[in-house]
């Protein structure tokens, strides 16, 4: 398909101004240039500026004028960002999530079945050492919060996608599905700091009593299913375009610009 | 039109106004402001957000085209897009029946006996 010549014409001199603009807004929405979601918003807004632009010029506005208007009315790059950041933050934070709850629900049952494979406990309920007990109990507790803050933040940020919404019911889950994806991040390791001092005081009281192999590569295992973490947490903890958000950016992220006319 | 009274009805506006046929989000921005005579002017911040939800919803599926050598997101209804409209106009429309019954000056009024005149 061949393009009209002006057509070509007048998006050669949007350009510049055009660039220039989703530039900024491209390093206030993603840390990483190369987040797909990111560059793929921007490209929408490029083929939406330059569309606007087109329609002004074939009106008969002067092209430089047109882009103008065109920048100014999606408004400063930052309140761009900031209505736009929470949806770009929604696919990591279900990836984070997800990666959650199934590390949480694998490590657990893994490291269950390390530990009942292994040698019996060398001593009944009532002579099982202080220490035991406190590290046991506290990782079962722990281990369990950790599972169920983290099927809180899959059903608050999966949940309301699933269903026609208000926007800001849909943007509360997210802060709180975030709330949550952290809660469950803490519970993790202070899970781990358990079963690390569990097993730090079975082997100091009776070393004999642990599977040494296993326990060695399922600890190599967990501490190797790190990264499945890092991706989507380094995807959230994009830049903060100013004051103190959180990881999803801004906290009102309802419909923004239901303006009226805009007295051109 | 105050934004105040449009907040809860945005996607259903949206979905009106792909109901026609797949377009590209400048086209819906224009296409409301064409059927609203300019008073719905959608915002970019309002907009593309509001699609990137409709879209997650599995209401709307977008997909990739290239147009005059850029590239360009295009949306059309699905099968539960066309539901949630039908079920969005026939809530507005009992809306506006009931609250537009409510608010129209009432003829022959008479107030109950022993009110003050």
């Amino acid at each position: 398909m061949t393009r009209p010549e002006s057509e070509g014409r007048v998006e050669a001199q949007a350009q510049g101004a055009i660039d220039g603009y989703l530039t900024r807004l491209g390093g206030l929405l993603s840390r990483r240039p190369a987040d797909p979601a990111a560059v793929d918003l921007l490209d929408e807004l490029r083929d939406h500026l330059l569309c606007q632009v087109e329609q002004e010029v074939a009106g008969g506005a002067e092209a430089d004028a047109a882009t103008k208007r065109a920048v100014a009315e999606c408004g400063p790059a930052d309140g761009l960002a900031s209505a736009l950041r929470t949806e770009l933050a929604r696919p990591h934070l279900r990836r984070l999530s997800v990666a959650l709850l199934l590390l949480g629900v694998t490590a657990g049952a893994t490291w269950t079945g390390v530990l009942l494979a292994g040698p019996a406990e060398p001593w009944t309920e009532r002579t099982e050492p202080g220490p035991i007990v406190f590290f046991d109990a506290g990782g079962e507790l722990a281990g369990t919060a950790t599972l169920l803050a983290a099927v809180l933040g899959v059903l608050l940020v999966v949940g309301p996608g699933r269903f026609p919404t208000v926007a800001g019911l849909r943007a509360g889950c997210q802060r709180w599905s975030v709330r949550a994806c952290w809660l469950s991040l803490a519970l993790g390791l202070a899970t781990a700091a358990q079963l690390a001092g569990y097993l730090l005081v079975r082997a100091l009281i009776a070393p004999n009593s642990l599977a040494w192999p296993a326990v060695i590569a399922i600890a190599v295992l967990t501490m190797a299913a790190a990264p499945v973490l890092l991706g989507p947490l380094r995807g959230l903890t994009g830049p903060r375009a100013s004051g103190p958000r959180g990881l999803t950016g801004p906290r009102a992220s309802g419909p923004r610009g239901l303006t009226g006319p805009r007295g051109r | 039109m105050r934004a105040e009274a449009l907040k809860g009805h945005l996607d259903g506006l949206l979905l009106a106004a792909l109901e026609q046929g797949p377009a590209h989000g400048f086209a819906v921005m224009a296409e409301l402001r064409r059927r609203t005579g300019g008073t719905v002017d959608l915002e970019s911040g309002t907009l593309y957000p509001a699609l990137r939800r409709l879209e997650e919803g599995g209401m709307i599926a977008g997909t990739w085209t290239t147009v005059a050598g850029r590239r360009r997101r295009e949306y059309q209804l699905t099968d539960r897009g066309r539901r949630a409209l039908s079920d969005e106009r026939g809530v507005w429309r009992e809306f506006v029946a009931t609250i537009g019954a409510a608010m129209e000056p009432s003829e022959g009024f008479q107030a109950p006996p022993g009110s003050p005149a």
